[in-house]
């Protein structure tokens, strides 16, 4: 936890102060960070919190099967998609509270736990969400701050939470048991997208992503996450650099250089 | 259709129910608390039994057979009572895990496993 606590960097903290101000105030309208992230306020009460690392509420309602793409759209051109799939009977309150919650706390672990530029506060009307939903801002910062040390739990080898999955192509075990997440994020991963990308991609949480991807660290099943070397004895080496080639999708092999191979040619032409 | 703590309401009024937790199963996160506080804070509570559902899913001797077979329920008893663990959703990251624990005395499990069932059938709607 400490470690976690010292690694954030002076402008999260300038979010980190910014929305405790404006909650204290009792403050109306939406805090925007960075490009694609906003905090929506209502009298001080914190009532959605938006990231464009994250899914959006509409992506995880409908991958989980919940709502139509096209029953969102046409609720939210009446102002108010949540309240309108109530009545429709498409969505239970309950439901509807339960991804705004992992929507919320998602993108708030997001904005407060990345460095960002400077928020800048508009007052104006509040989220539609305000009237059926609310949190504190204490509570989103404690909930980020959970989640980062939760995550350094699990895994607190090279970071894995930015780079982009690659997977191991070969096993060198005889079974392997894996959480529905992890499999899909197994079954995705690319090489080139990050646990976020494949969050958007996927429609899970960004969260529930990077702790997946941790966990499949920990399971040494990832090829960007392979702790250092450790010295090994000159008999098992030859051994395990034979493994470790078969292992290696593209072998790590610099340019050929001509010039410094005719010279070798020639160098070992003059030896015979 | 109840909201989140009209559930909490349904759970505690279970026969033997003391204590009810609701937690986000990816994250760990604590949604709400009813009841007397356990040995361990409601934070703590919802965080352990995130830990509990990932032990159980990850686990080879615990792989289901069928591919349809998923965890809905974890059961822990004693002597003294049991815990119930309900996951609410099937989807791989969650989306809630509910533990409820029930004195042996005054509560069934079969009961409390039925009441449970319905409350989570009554939340996730048709």
């Amino acid at each position: 936890m400490n470690r976690t606590v010292a690694r954030i960097p002076a402008r999260i903290s300038a979010l980190r102060s910014e929305l405790l101000r404006l909650t204290a105030d009792g403050a109306t309208g939406t805090l925007r960070v960075g490009v694609d992230g906003a905090v929506h306020l209502n009298e001080g009460a914190v009532s959605f919190v938006e990231c464009g690392r994250c899914p959006p509420l509409k992506v995880l309602l409908t991958v989980a099967g919940k709502v139509e793409d096209e029953c969102w759209d046409r609720a939210q051109n009446g102002g108010e998609p949540g309240p309108i799939l109530i009545q429709d009977g498409l969505l239970t309150p309950t439901e509807l509270e339960m991804f705004v919650l992992l929507s919320v706390y998602d993108a708030g672990f997001a904005l407060l736990s990345a460095p960002a530029a400077m928020p800048k506060f508009t007052a104006q009307a509040p989220h539609w969400l305000a009237p059926v939903w609310r949190t504190t801002a204490e509570r989103l910062i404690a909930e980020s701050d959970r989640r980062a040390g939760a995550l350094d739990m699990l895994w607190s080898g090279p970071p894995v939470d930015e780079e982009p999955v690659t997977p191991l192509r070969r096993m060198d075990r005889q079974r392997l048991a894996l959480t529905g997440l992890q499999a899909e994020i197994l079954l995705n991963a690319d090489g080139r997208r990050t646990p976020a990308a494949l969050a958007r991609d996927l429609g899970r949480t960004r969260y529930g992503c990077l702790a997946a991807v941790r966990g499949l660290a920990a399971a040494g099943l990832l090829e960007n996450a392979r702790a250092p070397e450790p010295v090994i004895p000159l008999r098992t080496r030859a051994a395990r650099t034979a493994t470790q080639l078969n292992r290696r999708s593209t072998p790590l092999w610099t340019e050929i250089d001509e010039d410094l191979l005719t010279r070798l040619h020639h160098g070992l032409s003059d030896l015979t | 259709m109840p909201g989140i703590e009209e559930c909490m309401a349904q759970a505690m009024a279970i026969p033997g129910a003391v204590r009810a937790v609701l937690a986000d199963a990816a994250s760990g996160m604590l949604v709400s608390a009813a009841g007397q506080e356990g040995p361990v804070g409601a934070e703590a509570d919802a965080a352990g039994g995130a830990d509990l559902i990932r032990a159980v899913l990850t686990c080879p001797a615990l792989l289901p057979e069928r591919s349809d077979d998923d965890v809905s329920e974890i059961i822990i008893s004693g002597p003294a009572g049991f815990h119930l663990f309900a996951l609410i959703g099937s989807r791989p990251d969650g989306p809630l895990l509910i533990h409820l624990r029930i004195q042996g005395d005054t509560g069934n499990l079969a009961m409390a496993r039925h009441r449970m069932r319905s409350i989570i059938a009554e939340v996730s709607g048709p």
